[in-house]
């Protein structure tokens, strides 16, 4: 935020905030129809400016004595509020009470849950895809083709043989075998998790 | 099947909304008001977008940021009060064939009508065109701001029969309102 030359506080994407002087025009009643919808529109929109709205509509700016225009205007500046009629509080209590606004309350309330429920599921889901996948990949690893194991048999065998005594092992073997134990012991810590899942849903 | 804890909680819970709710009511019922009755311009209204900005308070109460309660609650009276003044909007649209006549009317005494229109004696003159028995009950609750209990008791009616004479008289009091305010 920063205010510039001309003393209208702008947000970072160019956005004007309200201003004193605009507040005045507002409350004395000067400001045009369009200008005026826009002024509220950005007060309904934006939290700061809401604040110090509500602040400038609790102790308003000094106005000229000529922009205060009626009886109620005058009062409002001098005390800056207005009281609301004695019943108007029993009757919004009574009001909330009411079964459709209850029922309204709950709504929203469950729909909240359901929310909640449902980013759990999609969590649960994506955890149980990834382990899938996991162990799923584990198994291509197995699944080579039979050929290629005998081919590999033979050619550690004539290795063996040239060598004549240390067991060849090579890269991608290694990679495999350490590979299928590290998926093991993951597929062994899920299953756990899953076990003590369904403890606690027991 | 719920625990008794999980029970407890929700009670907790829902008495602390309700505690919260009235501490809200008590303070910025003059403030919303006091928006309300900027935007609108009559008591009447005042009233009703006082009590809808409330009760939207308390629907949402469960995501609310309580760090900004104040700015919050701004924000939904005057989103209540644009709504309001953008239905005022199309119901006092003008027709083609009156509409310079209308434009005449406005600048008749603008300054007037503003000044009878908020004033406490503009509440006490409708109240009074209303026909029997809906002036006097009017008379007792919006200039004299009793309760419906209160006129109940005082005039031997039960509340339910003074609850729908309010209600009804309210009705009449806007038609007239939106009456003034197209002619």
């Amino acid at each position: 935020m920063t205010e510039g030359k001309d003393g209208i506080v702008r947000q970072e994407d160019g956005r004007c905030h309200i201003t004193k002087e605009q507040f005045c025009d507002w409350l004395a009643g000067e400001m045009p129809p369009d200008k005026e919808a826009e002024f509220l529109e950005h007060v309904g929109n934006c939290t700061f400016c809401a604040h110090q709205f509500a602040g400038w509509m609790e102790a308003p700016p000094d106005l000229p004595v000529s922009q205060t225009k009626t009886v109620q205007e005058i009062s409002m500046n001098q005390t800056g509020l207005l009281n609301p009629p004695r019943y108007l509080k029993e009757e919004i209590m009574q009001r909330r009470q009411r079964t459709g606004v209850q029922m309204s309350v709950q709504v929203r309330e469950k729909s909240r849950q359901m929310r909640l429920f449902m980013y759990s599921l999609k969590v649960g889901m994506a955890v149980m895809t990834s382990i899938f996948l996991l162990l799923l990949t584990a198994d291509v690893q197995n699944l080579q083709p039979q050929t290629v194991r005998e081919w590999r048999t033979d050619q550690m065998q004539q290795k063996q043989e040239a060598d004549g005594q240390e067991e060849w092992v090579s890269i991608a073997d290694t990679l495999n075998q350490k590979s299928g134990e590290i998926s093991g012991f993951l597929c062994d810590i899920s299953n756990g998790l899953f076990r003590m899942g369904l403890d606690e849903t027991e | 099947m719920e625990s008794k804890d999980q029970t407890g909680e929700k009670e907790a819970d829902r008495i602390d909304k309700e505690e919260y709710f009235s501490y809200l009511l008590d303070t910025y019922e003059r403030l919303v008001y006091s928006i309300c009755f900027k935007m609108t311009g009559n008591q009447f209204d005042a009233e009703d977008l006082t009590q809808e900005t409330f009760l939207s308070i308390y629907k949402n109460l469960a995501t609310f940021e309580q760090e900004y309660e104040k700015a919050w609650v701004c924000r939904i009276a005057t989103n209540k009060g644009l709504d309001f003044l953008k239905s005022a909007k199309r119901r006092s649209e003008p027709k083609e064939d009156t509409y310079f006549e209308e434009l005449k009317d406005q600048k008749a005494s603008p300054e007037e009508a503003y000044l009878q229109q908020e004033s406490k004696e503009y509440v006490y003159t409708i109240c009074q065109s209303l026909k029997s028995p809906y002036k006097e009950v009017a008379t007792e609750h919006f200039y004299r701001e009793k309760t419906a209990k209160e006129i109940a008791s005082e005039t031997d009616k039960g509340i339910k029969t003074v609850q729908t004479q309010i209600y009804r008289a309210k009705a009449m009091i806007r038609k007239i309102i939106e009456g003034r305010a197209i002619r």
